[in-house]
Formats: structure tokens, C-alpha cells, sequence
């Protein structure tokens, strides 16, 4: 009882080639590195694959050479090996029809006969490895020969196996009386919603036919499939003499676990049990000792290390539980290969999933899941063993298990462990499935093939313009939609020698005579002019009485200080405008390209500047290129400009914001809360009234308080106002709440808006509450719950904590995966490529 | 060639078959980078990597069901130990008939 640490090699042979897995995998020549590796690490014991295939090449002709000396070296070095008679298809190439050939059950007993004689000292035996799996791919699949299909290609199957089987477990029974029947096969679970329930119900059923009809367990022909089974001819299946199972051994991978619904069969399953509980079910249904004969994962050494520690901590959890676990067998000890075609191309493609990784000429190469494992082999605890957040694709893969790992300490894997991935991401129509019309290009949002760059800083000259972004949003204020596209337009730009300036309006301070103020902060440099006090005395905003407009009459200066700072460049700058009330200073630095991105209909905003839409106009004109923040304002931009505006919703950072699920804690009353900025553009009244409707709830509102007086502000026990958070605090602040909050007024400021949070606020686990602002009517209609006033928001919030949260996230995420801030800015800087070919053509026409 | 390269078994099905393998990669490299596909094109040394990746991925599911009426048809062609064991039930020629030969070339 306890943590044994098993071993175990690949050796899978392919009939139609000839070959087997542990030639490919080098294992029959590197035999005692090998052996060296396991029994250094202290582990004794090991599944060990007979090769019935050379042992048998022809009918009734043995030869044991290899097999004597193979086993006799482990008994020797004091391994205990659970020999494996036939490990899936690894039977003689003249049983021509495998598994249906007439010929399969004789010879399987008179081999497995042999073995029994040969080697009485056997301690463990595995006569037929996974015969559920084996047999379901090759019958009823026809992924593996003799590729027969269904229910009558699976009974064919049974009938020619399991009798054989049975016969030649009575005879090691009797043979070696002391050894212990190991039965491997696949630990399944299946679950559904909708109309994938019956197809569960029927795959939970399938998974146990097999040893049931072995052991003579449960043989009720209520049960569905094996109803069906019967029903199909197999009634001598319900008559085999029961064998002897002493343990069970249960091979559980990410993908034993399906989940179904309408869109069909999904695995790794979104929503699973995890191993613990499928390992007591089945211990539990067979009332067995049992043995995890077989886990692993396809991924990078880091995954495998944290899938490990995931293993070993649900073996723990079920031993806790009573279940009598007797192993831990990581397979296989050296990577596999060619199970990336299910073993369909002998090809010699190495499967990342072993202990010891396997080089293409066969060398084995250590690496940090080596020295992970042997050290988890020597006992180390598992909660000392790193827990690596896992990369792509197995972090999308696993993502149903992370809330049952929300107490690990995890941490991202470091430059070394990261491989980064290609990403190709397909522009995708509301429903997720993928657009790829040609028409009317410019009423879409575009996303792009993003590659990897060498990231090397150019030594030669720049390839890339400067780029010079004028906002009227300070930097270091609330991190949105200009701080997400802009940073990662600087790191594309700064790979190519060029620089990103954010310039901001200007301040009144102390001082002489106008000058800039220069900050290098996130990749980028802070530029804002600083004028004296008395050449600009009017203050703008009673809450900020040293900010000034760019319109302000000091601050024509601005455009000349500035192109003097930017200094002489081969290429003209890129600017990117997020207000047009800096045209001006635009048009000062003599744009390449100009660009207008249009995050707001600052128009109806509350004190907005005179000029405002006359300075709009003009710059839709000017513009080489618009982009448009959600689907209002580009109905509203469009009406005034169609050519070269590109629609692009606001985005998600999902990795930052999924950081909150793991830091969730227990706190003593329901929270619902709102991060962002709080201005005219919330109801406050709705909030209070909310605050009244709920007083065992707490109401946080997260953020600065903006262009109203805070004396506005509902005042109650249950109302927080914990002020500004950073960027980088948002995912802590979330995990406090328990529904996030959009409590928008619907007035003229709030048409427009396409409000970033929705998507945070779900890559945070959170259900949200909001009132029907018209783009999130149109864009979350399907994940976000729409109140109208206190009282249902009041209701909503009671009613969402009772949601799936995982059927939420399974909704939420085709939109998170369009709308990732990464593809949006790769995409913007695509567009803007475009146009500047298109510009230069055009010139190099007008010059011709 | 490592060791157990010179092991695979050279049949006409296994040359027909890795054949077929080498033209589809051709074909999926040809597909991934196909204008057809606008902003979404690969180019690159890789994209035949990921031709190959997928095509080999995509194997066996895209074989079966050729493969499972093969099998079917094999059955019909075999003969039945208890019954004419030399004899293909079929054909009633003596087995294998040429239907067994072409499946076993």
C-alpha cells in the first residue's frame, strides 16, 4: 500500500509494417541504459512487454532466446516485472485477420500456456493489455486491425478474445497461484448536458462491459450497451467461465475523461471528476485492490511535471478515501512513438510524453521531468514538487481541472520551459464557426496569421516608423483599451528599431516656460507638455485643476517641442490618434500614416470639449485608417465614413484575468462589485437602489471617480469605494467578488459604448450583471444576465451565483478567443501596413 | 536509416500507402498557404512540418472507413474453419480467392 513508483516501456507492434515500438524507441538496443535509468532511481517494478511476435514468428514454433534473456537480466537486478503478454496489437504476423482471425484464441492460450511453463517464478502478469480499448478501436472503430466497426464488429471481437483470455487465466490461476493477475484497461468517465446524455449514459456502460463479462459482474441486460452486445449475437459472452483478477490496473490520461453536449464529444473533458473519484468508482465497483498502470501527458517537460503532481496528488486524495491504490506507474519511461497517427504510419515520430526524452537518432535525453520524477520515485512530497502553469495546447486542454488546483502554488514556467506557439487565428462570426467570406471586408473585424520575431533590436536602421500616440488618457490611469494595443504595438516596434511615444495632454505647473515631461515606463515614453500657470489660468476640471486640453491656446507649442524632441528620422512617425482634439498636433508631426482609433463617442460625453465633432469630421477624412471600438460606434462612424474602418470590439488579456479563480477566497457576505471608472456613464441611482435590495450583500466599487462630484455618490453601510486599483491588482480585486457589476445608465454617453470589462469580469470566473446597454444586448447576450433596475439587478445577482460557472466559461470562450487583445493589436498593425503599401503605391503612381 | 528502419516490411500496400501520405502532405502544404485563405495563409519553412503534423494526425480517422468495408469485405472472402476451411464461402473457389490475394498484396 502506498506511493510504489512502477516503470513501464512503449512496445506496441504494427502488423502492417513489421515493426514494434520498442525497436522504434530504441529500447531492444539500449536495453540496459534503460534498466540502468529505473533501477537507479529505485524503482523495482515494471510492466514488461513480451513480444508474442517473435517469440511465435511461426505457428507453434517458440523461440524464447530473447525473452530468457530479458527477463532473466531483470530477475538478476532484482526487478519485479508484471509481464505483458499482448499489449495491443502485438500479435504473430500469420494471425492475418489479428483479433478475428479463427486462429487468434488457440494460439493466444497455447503461447500464454508457454509463457506460464517457461517462467513459473513470475511474480505479476498481464495476460491481454487494455482488451476494452484494444478491442474497441480495432472492432468497433476500425482505427486498428482487422478495422471491423460497431456493435457486430466489437461482439466479433469479444468471441474470439475473451474466451481464450479466460481460459488462459484459469491456467496461470492454477500455474503460478501466488502471481498476481494484474487486468489493465482504460479509466473512463463520461458526462453530458442535453442531448448528449443518453450517448453518456451508454459510454459509461461500454467502458465496464468488458470486465464485467470477464468477471461475471452486473450482467443485467438492462444496462444499455451491453444489452445492445447481446442483442447483436453475443449471448455466449454472458456464459464465459469468470476469471481471477488479484489487481485492477487503471490507465488514466487527460482524455479518459469525455464530456458530450450539443456540439458534441469534447476531450479532455471540460467539466471533470478527476481522477481520484473515476479511480474510487472503479475500485469501488469491483471492490479490487487497483494500480494506476498508466498516465502521462503529451506536452512540454513542464507539463508533464505539473500533470505528474496533479496525478500524484489525486492517488493521495484517493488513498485518503480508502481506496487501496498499490501504484504509480508513469508510462512510458522512455517517450513512445507514433501514437500522433494512433499508430497508423510506422514513421519513427517521437510522442513527447516519457520520463526520458527520445533525441530522432535514439539518444536519450534527460530533462527537468526526469529529475522531477526521480525525485518524486525518492519520496518527495507531493506538495514540493513544481507546479508549472501549463502551455499551449495543454493549457487549454486542462482548463477544467485548474478550479480544483486553485490551492497550488503555481507559477509560470520560466524562458527556459517556454516554447512559444504559432498562433493562426481565424476571424469568426458571432456564432464561432469560422468566416471566411471575401465580401465587404471592411464591415468585419479582422484578425490575422501572428508569427513569431526573432525579437533580436535591429543594429541596422529602423524598418519600422516611430509611432506617436496621442490620447487623452493619461498612461498610468485605468489600464484599457489604449494601454492594451499600445504596449504591444511598442513591442512589435521596438523589434523593428523604431520607438513608441504616448503623448498626453498638457499640465499647468511652476514652471518658466513650456517644456515636455518625459517618463520611459511599460515600453514606452510618456510625453506631456508642461506650461506655466499663467499662460494657461483656466481651470478645465475642478477634480483635476492642473490638466489642460490639447486645444488649450498655451499649448500650441506643443507640436513644435515635440518634433523637436522626436529629432530627425529615415522613416515620417506613424500617429495614432484616440482624440480628435489633437488633429493639430497631429498634422504638426507630418504623419506617414494616420490613424483614428475610435474607443468612444467622446461627443456625448459629459463635459466634452467644444470642436469636438467638427475636429472628428475632419479627422475621419484625414484618416488613413479607423478603427472602430464595438458595434454602435461603428454604425455611428460609418454613417460619416465607410472606406478603410475596421471594427474592433474591445479585447480580453484572458491569462491575467484568469489569475482571479485562483486566488478566490471564502469571505463572510456576498459581494457584488464593478471595476472601472466611475462616471457619469453609471446609474447611480440603480446602484442604490441595488445596495437597498441587497443589505447582506456588500457593494464594492472599484475606481476612480471621475467628472462628477463624489458628494453624488449613493452613501449606504453596504456600499464600498475602495478607489483606484492597478492593472495588475484587478485579478486580486476580482476574486473578492462574487457577480461582477455593469449598472450603465442608458443615456446619450452609454449608446456607444463596448465596455472592456464584460469580457474580464468572465475570464474571471465571474457571472455579470448588466443593465441592456446596446452592444452587450447584441455581443453577451448569452453570457451576461441584462437587469433594468435595483430590484432586478438585485434578483439577477442572487439568481447568478447559482449558475454552472463552467457552462458559462464553455459560452464565454469563442468570444475571449476573438477578442484576445494580442491578435487585435497584430491585426490593427496588419491594417496599417496595408494602407501604408497602399499610400507609398499611390505615390510611387502620382510621381511616375 | 537507423535499425529499425531496415526492419519495415517493403509490401505494395505500405509503399502505396506512405505514397499517398508524401502527396498529401503536398497537398495540406498547399493548403495551408493557399491565397484562397487570405489573412489566415501560412508561409514559411514550418508549414510543411505542420502539413505532415496534421496529415498524419488525421490518418486513421480519415482511413476507416475505407478500411472497416475492406474488413468486410475480407470476411466475406474467408473461409470458415468449421464449416469449408479451404474454401472460400463467397467465391466457393478454393481459398484464398483472388479477392483475399488482392487484399493481401
Amino acid at each position: 500500500m502506498g506511493r510504489t513508483f512502477v516503470g513501464g516501456f512503449e512496445s506496441t507492434y504494427h502488423p502492417a509494417s513489421g515493426v514494434d515500438a520498442l525497436e522504434v524507441t530504441g529500447h531492444v538496443a539500449r536495453y540496459d541504459e534503460d534498466l540502468d535509468q529505473l533501477l537507479a532511481a529505485g524503482v523495482r517494478h515494471l510492466r514488461y512487454p513480451l513480444r508474442w511476435h517473435r517469440v511465435e514468428a511461426e505457428p507453434g514454433v517458440y523461440d524464447w532466446d530473447e525473452t530468457d534473456r530479458v527477463l532473466g537480466t531483470l530477475r538478476e537486478r532484482g526487478a519485479v516485472p508484471i509481464v505483458d503478454l499482448v499489449h495491443h496489437t502485438s500479435y504473430p504476423d500469420w494471425l492475418t485477420d489479428g483479433f478475428r482471425d479463427e486462429r487468434f484464441g488457440p494460439a493466444f492460450v497455447r503461447y500464454a500456456t508457454a509463457v506460464a511453463d517457461r517462467y513459473p517464478w513470475l511474480a505479476a502478469y498481464t495476460l491481454f493489455n487494455e482488451p476494452f480499448a484494444t478491442l474497441f478501436l480495432s472492432g468497433h472503430e476500425a482505427l486498428w486491425p482487422p478495422y471491423d466497426r460497431g456493435v457486430p464488429g466489437l461482439r466479433r471481437l469479444l468471441l474470439s478474445v475473451l474466451p481464450s483470455v479466460a481460459e488462459a487465466a484459469a491456467y496461470w490461476r492454477t500455474a503460478l497461484p501466488h502471481a498476481h493477475h494484474v487486468w489493465v484497461d482504460t479509466a473512463e468517465h463520461h458526462t453530458a448536458t442535453g442531448p448528449g446524455v443518453d450517448y453518456a449514459a451508454l459510454a459509461n456502460d461500454r467502458r465496464h462491459v468488458v470486465l464485467d463479462l470477464a468477471l461475471g459482474h452486473d450482467l443485467d441486460l438492462g444496462r444499455p450497451f451491453l444489452r445492445e452486445l447481446v442483442a447483436d449475437g453475443g449471448e455466449a459472452l454472458l456464459t464465459l467461465p469468470p476469471l481471477r483478477v488479484d489487481v485492477l490496473g487503471l490507465d488514466y490520461y487527460c482524455h479518459s475523461e469525455w464530456f458530450y453536449d450539443e456540439h458534441g464529444s469534447h476531450a479532455p473533458s471540460p467539466q471533470p471528476v478527476g481522477m481520484a473519484d473515476v479511480v474510487q468508482q472503479y475500485s469501488e465497483r469491483y471492490g479490487l485492490p487497483v494500480m494506476l498502470t498508466e498516465t502521462n501527458l503529451r506536452g512540454l517537460p513542464s507539463d508533464r511535471i505539473s500533470w505528474m503532481r496533479y496525478t500524484l496528488e489525486q492517488y493521495e486524495l484517493a488513498l485518503s478515501r480508502g481506496v487501496p491504490l498499490h501504484g504509480y506507474c508513469w508510462f512510458p519511461q522512455v517517450d513512445s512513438a507514433d501514437w500522433d497517427s494512433l499508430l497508423a504510419r510506422t514513421a519513427g515520430r517521437v510522442d513527447p510524453v516519457g520520463v526520458v526524452s527520445l533525441d530522432l537518432d535514439g539518444t536519450r535525453r534527460r530533462t527537468e521531468f526526469t529529475d522531477a520524477w526521480e525525485r518524486a520515485a525518492a519520496g518527495t512530497a507531493v506538495a514540493d514538487l513544481p507546479a508549472v502553469r501549463f502551455q499551449p495546447p495543454c493549457d487549454d486542454q486542462l482548463q477544467g481541472l485548474l478550479p480544483a488546483l486553485a490551492h497550488w502554488p503555481w507559477r509560470d514556467p520560466t524562458a527556459e520551459q517556454t516554447v512559444p506557439a504559432l498562433s493562426a487565428d481565424l476571424p469568426t462570426s458571432r456564432t464561432g464557426s469560422p468566416d471566411l467570406s471575401d465580401h465587404d471586408l471592411d464591415t468585419r473585424e479582422h484578425t490575422m496569421t501572428t508569427l513569431p520575431s526573432s525579437a533580436v533590436p535591429a543594429t541596422t536602421g529602423p524598418t519600422q516608423p516611430d509611432l506617436v500616440v496621442l490620447s487623452h488618457l493619461r498612461w498610468p490611469w485605468v489600464w484599457q483599451r489604449p494601454q492594451h494595443i499600445v504596449s504591444r504595438l511598442a513591442r512589435q516596434r521596438a523589434e523593428a528599431g523604431a520607438r513608441t511615444y504616448v503623448v498626453e495632454e498638457p499640465v499647468v505647473e511652476d514652471v518658466d516656460s513650456p517644456r515636455l515631461g518625459t517618463e520611459e515606463v511599460d515600453g514606452i515614453t510618456r510625453v506631456w507638455l508642461v506650461l506655466p500657470v499663467a499662460q494657461s489660468p483656466v481651470v478645465r476640471s475642478e477634480a483635476h485643476p492642473a490638466d489642460r486640453g490639447f486645444e488649450d491656446p498655451a499649448a500650441d507649442c506643443y507640436g513644435e517641442l515635440l518634433a523637436e524632441a522626436l529629432g530627425d528620422r529615415p522613416l515620417p512617425p506613424d500617429v495614432w490618434i484616440y482624440t480628435p482634439m489633437a488633429i493639430e498636433l497631429a498634422q504638426r508631426l507630418e504623419p506617414g500614416r494616420l490613424v483614428y482609433d475610435v474607443m468612444d463617442d467622446l461627443a456625448s460625453f459629459k463635459n466634452a470639449p467644444e470642436g469636438l465633432v467638427l475636429r472628428q469630421r475632419r479627422l475621419l477624412a484625414e484618416a488613413d485608417v479607423v478603427f472602430t471600438g464595438g458595434p454602435s460606434l461603428d454604425r455611428s462612424i460609418r454613417r460619416q465614413r465607410s472606406a478603410g474602418v475596421h471594427l474592433f470590439r474591445s479585447g480580453v488579456e484572458t491569462e491575467h484575468y484568469a489569475q482571479s479563480r485562483l486566488l478566490r477566497t471564502e469571505h463572510e457576505r456576498p459581494v457584488a462589485g464593478y471595476v472601472g471608472v466611475v462616471d457619469e456613464r453609471l446609474d447611480l441611482d440603480l446602484l442604490d437602489e441595488l445596495a437597498d435590495h441587497l443589505p447582506d450583500w456588500t457593494i464594492r466599487v472599484v475606481g476612480p471617480v471621475a467628472k462628477i462630484d463624489p458628494a453624488d455618490l449613493p452613501r449606504r453601510p453596504n456600499i464600498e469605494y475602495p478607489g483606484m486599483a492597478r492593472y495588475d491588482e484587478l485579478p486580486a480585486v476580482m476574486a473578492g467578488f462574487d457577480v461582477a457589476l455593469m449598472p450603465f445608465a442608458l443615456n446619450e454617453a452609454t449608446r456607444s459604448i463596448s465596455p472592456t470589462k464584460t469580457l474580464e469580469y468572465l475570464a474571471a470566473g465571474l457571472p455579470v450583471v448588466s443593465t441592456a446597454v446596446p452592444d452587450v444586448v447584441a455581443d453577451y447576450a448569452d453570457v451576461v444576465c441584462l437587469a433594468d433596475d435595483g430590484q432586478q439587478f438585485a434578483a439577477a445577482c442572487r439568481r447568478v451565483l447559482l449558475d454552472d460557472p463552467r457552462a458559462r466559461d464553455r459560452r464565454a470562450r469563442p468570444l475571449q478567443a476573438r477578442q484576445e487583445w494580442d491578435h487585435i493589436a497584430t491585426s490593427m498593425a496588419g491594417l496599417l501596413d496595408a494602407a501604408r503599401s497602399a499610400t507609398a503605391g499611390a505615390r510611387a503612381e502620382e510621381t511616375a | 536509416m537507423t535499425a529499425w528502419q531496415t526492419q519495415v516490411r517493403r509490401t505494395a500496400l505500405a509503399h502505396d500507402l506512405e505514397e499517398a501520405h508524401r502527396y498529401a502532405v503536398g497537398a495540406a502544404s498547399a493548403g495551408l498557404q493557399d491565397a484562397g485563405l487570405g489573412p489566415v495563409r501560412l508561409t514559411g519553412t514550418a508549414v510543411p512540418v505542420l502539413a505532415d503534423a496534421a496529415v498524419t494526425s488525421a490518418t486513421p480517422f480519415v482511413r476507416a472507413p475505407l478500411l472497416a468495408r475492406l474488413s468486410r469485405v475480407r470476411r466475406l472472402h474467408s473461409p470458415r474453419a468449421a464449416t469449408d476451411p479451404d474454401l472460400c464461402p463467397t467465391c466457393r473457389v478454393p481459398a484464398p480467392c483472388p479477392t483475399t490475394k488482392e487484399l493481401d498484396q
